[in-house]
C-alpha cells in the first residue's frame, strides 16, 4: 500500500518535471517560429496553459512528502516535543482531509467535462477533462501521501509507548 | 451566519492553521473552505477546484517556472562567483571594495533570476569567506550579502512581481519595467552607505591590494560575465520594447543560461538533473501557495471584504499617509512570520483595493509591496535571507551576528520607501513600452 503510494506521488511529480521541460520546448519553438520565421504557431500559448496547471497540481505530494512546502514553524519549534506532535499530527490530517476534498469535486468537474464531452472553444478543441484531470490526480495524491504520515505518525507514538 | 463573523472566522482559522504548521497552501486553502461552507453550503465547494483552474490556466504564469528554471541554471554555473570576482577585481582600489562590489554582483544576479536566496546563497559562497579574510567586520561581510541578495524580489525578473501581476490584474512587463529604477537606486544607496562606512570606519573594511585577491592563474571572470550582462540585456530589453512577452523572454534567458553553464562546462548529467529536480520543487510550492491564494481572494470577494474594509477605512476619516504607513507595517509585520510569496498572495488582494481607494497606482504599489518584502526576508525571526546567510558563513555565525548586519540596509530600504511614496515619478519614470 505505502509503495503504491510512494509510486504514485513520484509518478505524478515525474509529470510536472515533464510539463516544465515541455513549456520550455514549446515557448522556445514558439519564439523561433514567430520571430525568425514570421509563422507563429497555433496552440502553442494553450498547451502551455494546461502544461502551468499541471506543474502546479501534480508535484505537491512528492513535495509534501519532503517536507518541502513553506509552513510557518516558529510556534510549534517553541512547543514541547509531545505538543510538537500533535500538531504535526493535526496538520497532516488537516492536509489529508483538504487533499481529499479538492480531490472529490475536482473529479466531479472532471467526470462531468467527459461525460459532456466539453473540449475548449480554439482550434485546438482540446478535451477539457484532461486538462481538468492534473488538480484530482495531484490531490489524491497529496491525500494519500497524508494517509502514509498518519501511518507512521502513529506506528512512530506506538513505538515511543 | 452574518459576512463579518464568518470573516473573522476565516481569518482565524488561517492563523490557527499556520500556528499548528500546515502547510501555508493548506492553511489558504481549508480556511477558504471554511468560509465557503458558511456562507454558501456544502455544494458550492465544487466552485474550488475550478477557481483554481480557470486562474491558474494564464500564460502570464508561464513566466514563474521559466524564470525560475533560468536562475536555477545559473545558479548550478556558478556564474554569481565569476560576475562577483570580476567586478572586485575591477573596484579592488576603493576602500570597501569587496562589500560594493557583493552589492553590485548581487543587483546583476537579480537581473537573472528572480528569487532572492538564490543570489544570496551564489555570491556570499564567494564573497563571505574572502572578505573574512581581509579583515572585514563579521556584521558587515554577512549583512551586506543578505540585504543585497533581497535586490532579486525587486530587479525584474522577480517571480513576487510576477504573481503580484496575476493577483492584481496588472501587466507584468509593465512591473518589471517599474522595478528597474528603484532597483538601480536602492542598490546605488546601499553603495554609497558602504563607501561612506568605509572611509570614516575603515577597520571594519580594510583595503585590499590585487595580490590578496589571488587572481594570478584564474581564468579572467569577464570572459562570462559579459555574456551574462549581455543576457540580462536581451532578457530586459526584450520586455521593455515589446518585442517579446515576459514569458518569451524567459524561454530566452533559458537558452542563454544554457549556452554559459555549457561553456562552463557545468552541464553534466548530475547538474542537469538537478536544475530540474529544484525547478520543479520552487515551482510547485510557489503555484500551491498561488491556487490557494486564488481561492481566497475569491471567498474575499464573495464577502465582500475589500470592499467592508474600504468603506471602514473612508468613513474613519483616516489621512492617506497614516493608512499608507499602516500598510507598510503590516507588510513588514507579516514578512516577518511568513515568506514573501505568501505575504503578496494574502495581502494583494486585501491592501490592493484601499490603495486605489487613495489614489495611488497600482503598478506603484507592487513595487512598494516589493521594497517591503525585502526588508522581510533580512528580518527575524522569519528572515529567509538571514537563515540562508548563517548557514553559508564560515565559523560559528548567529542568526543575530547576520541580523545586526543587515540593520542599517533595513533601513536604507525604509528610507527607499519613504523615498517612493514622496516622489512616485521615480518609480514610474520610465515610459512602458
Amino acid at each position: 500500500m505505502f509503495v503504491f503510494i510512494q509510486i504514485f506521488s513520484m509518478l505524478t511529480y515525474r509529470l510536472a518535471q515533464a510539463a516544465i521541460l515541455g513549456t520550455l520546448a514549446i515557448v522556445t519553438f514558439e519564439v523561433i517560429a514567430r520571430y525568425l520565421f514570421g509563422s507563429p504557431t497555433q496552440s502553442s500559448l494553450e498547451i502551455t496553459e494546461y502544461f502551468i496547471v499541471a506543474m502546479g497540481f501534480l508535484p505537491i505530494a512528492a513535495i509534501y512528502r519532503t517536507k518541502g512546502h513553506v509552513s510557518v514553524d516558529m510556534l510549534t519549534n517553541l512547543m514541547p516535543q509531545k505538543w510538537r506532535n500533535g500538531c504535526e499530527l493535526a496538520s497532516i490530517v488537516v492536509t489529508g482531509a483538504f487533499g481529499f476534498l479538492v480531490f472529490w469535486f475536482g473529479a466531479e468537474m472532471t467526470v462531468h467535462a467527459y461525460v459532456s464531452g466539453t473540449d475548449s472553444s480554439s482550434l485546438l478543441a482540446f478535451p477539457m477533462w484532461l486538462a481538468y484531470s492534473v488538480i484530482p490526480l495531484g490531490f489524491l495524491a497529496l491525500g494519500c501521501e497524508s494517509l502514509n504520515q498518519i501511518c507512521a505518525h502513529l506506528n512512530l507514538d506506538e513505538g515511543e509507548r | 451566519m452574518d459576512t463579518v463573523s464568518i470573516s473573522i472566522l476565516c481569518v482565524c482559522a488561517l492563523f490557527v492553521m499556520m500556528a499548528i504548521g500546515a502547510p501555508v497552501f493548506v492553511s489558504l486553502g481549508v480556511s477558504s473552505i471554511v468560509g465557503i461552507l458558511l456562507l454558501q453550503g456544502f455544494d458550492a465547494l465544487s466552485a474550488v477546484p475550478g477557481v483554481m483552474y480557470d486562474r491558474m490556466a494564464s500564460f502570464t504564469l508561464v513566466a514563474v517556472p521559466l524564470f525560475i528554471l533560468m536562475g536555477e541554471i545559473i545558479f548550478v554555473s556558478g556564474l554569481g562567483g565569476d560576475i562577483y570576482r570580476a567586478i572586485r577585481i575591477s573596484l579592488y582600489r576603493i576602500r570597501g571594495s569587496l562589500a560594493v562590489a557583493s552589492v553590485f554582483a548581487c543587483a546583476v544576479f537579480g537581473a537573472m533570476c528572480g528569487v532572492s536566496i538564490a543570489g544570496a546563497a551564489t555570491i556570499g559562497k564567494f564573497a563571505i569567506p574572502e572578505m573574512l579574510k581581509a579583515g572585514y567586520d563579521k556584521r558587515i561581510a554577512t549583512g551586506v550579502i543578505a540585504s543585497a541578495g533581497s535586490l532579486a524580489l525587486l530587479i525584474p525578473p522577480s517571480v513576487g512581481l510576477i504573481l503580484y501581476g496575476l493577483v492584481a490584474g496588472e501587466s507584468v512587463g509593465y512591473l518589471f519595467i517599474a522595478g528597474v529604477i528603484p532597483g538601480i537606486i536602492i542598490a546605488l544607496m546601499m553603495m554609497i552607505y558602504l563607501l561612506i562606512l568605509g572611509w570614516f570606519k575603515p577597520h571594519l573594511m580594510p583595503s585590499v591590494t590585487l595580490d590578496e585577491l589571488e587572481v594570478q592563474g584564474q581564468e579572467n571572470p569577464w570572459i562570462v560575465t559579459i555574456p551574462a550582462l549581455l543576457l540580462v540585456f536581451a532578457v530586459l530589453g526584450s520586455i521593455y520594447f515589446g518585442i517579446a512577452t515576459p514569458s518569451e523572454s524567459a524561454a530566452i534567458g533559458c537558452l542563454g543560461a544554457l549556452a554559459i553553464a555549457a561553456y562552463k562546462r557545468m552541464l553534466s548529467f548530475e547538474n542537469i538533473a538537478k536544475i530540474i529536480e529544484d525547478t520543479t520543487r520552487t515551482t510547485g510550492m510557489i503555484l500551491a501557495i498561488l491556487s490557494s491564494a486564488l481561492v481566497f481572494g475569491y471567498l474575499l470577494t464573495r464577502l465582500r471584504v475589500p470592499q467592508e474594509l474600504v468603506g471602514w477605512i473612508v468613513e474613519q476619516g483616516f489621512h492617506q499617509y497614516s493608512v499608507l504607513v499602516a500598510i507598510f507595517i503590516l507588510l513588514i509585520v507579516m514578512g516577518m512570520f511568513m515568506d514573501v510569496i505568501s505575504v503578496i498572495l494574502i495581502a494583494t488582494p486585501l491592501l490592493l483595493p484601499i490603495i486605489k481607494t487613495f489614489n495611488y497606482d497600482p503598478i506603484w504599489f507592487g513595487i512598494v509591496m516589493a521594497i517591503c518584502c525585502e526588508m522581510a526576508v533580512i528580518t527575524p525571526p522569519v528572515g529567509l535571507n538571514l537563515f540562508v546567510i548563517q548557514g553559508i558563513s564560515p565559523g560559528n555565525t548567529s542568526l543575530m551576528t547576520v541580523a545586526e548586519g543587515a540593520f542599517p540596509f533595513f533601513l536604507i530600504l525604509v528610507a527607499a520607501v519613504v523615498l517612493f511614496t514622496v516622489f512616485p515619478g521615480l518609480v514610474l519614470w520610465l515610459p512602458f513600452g
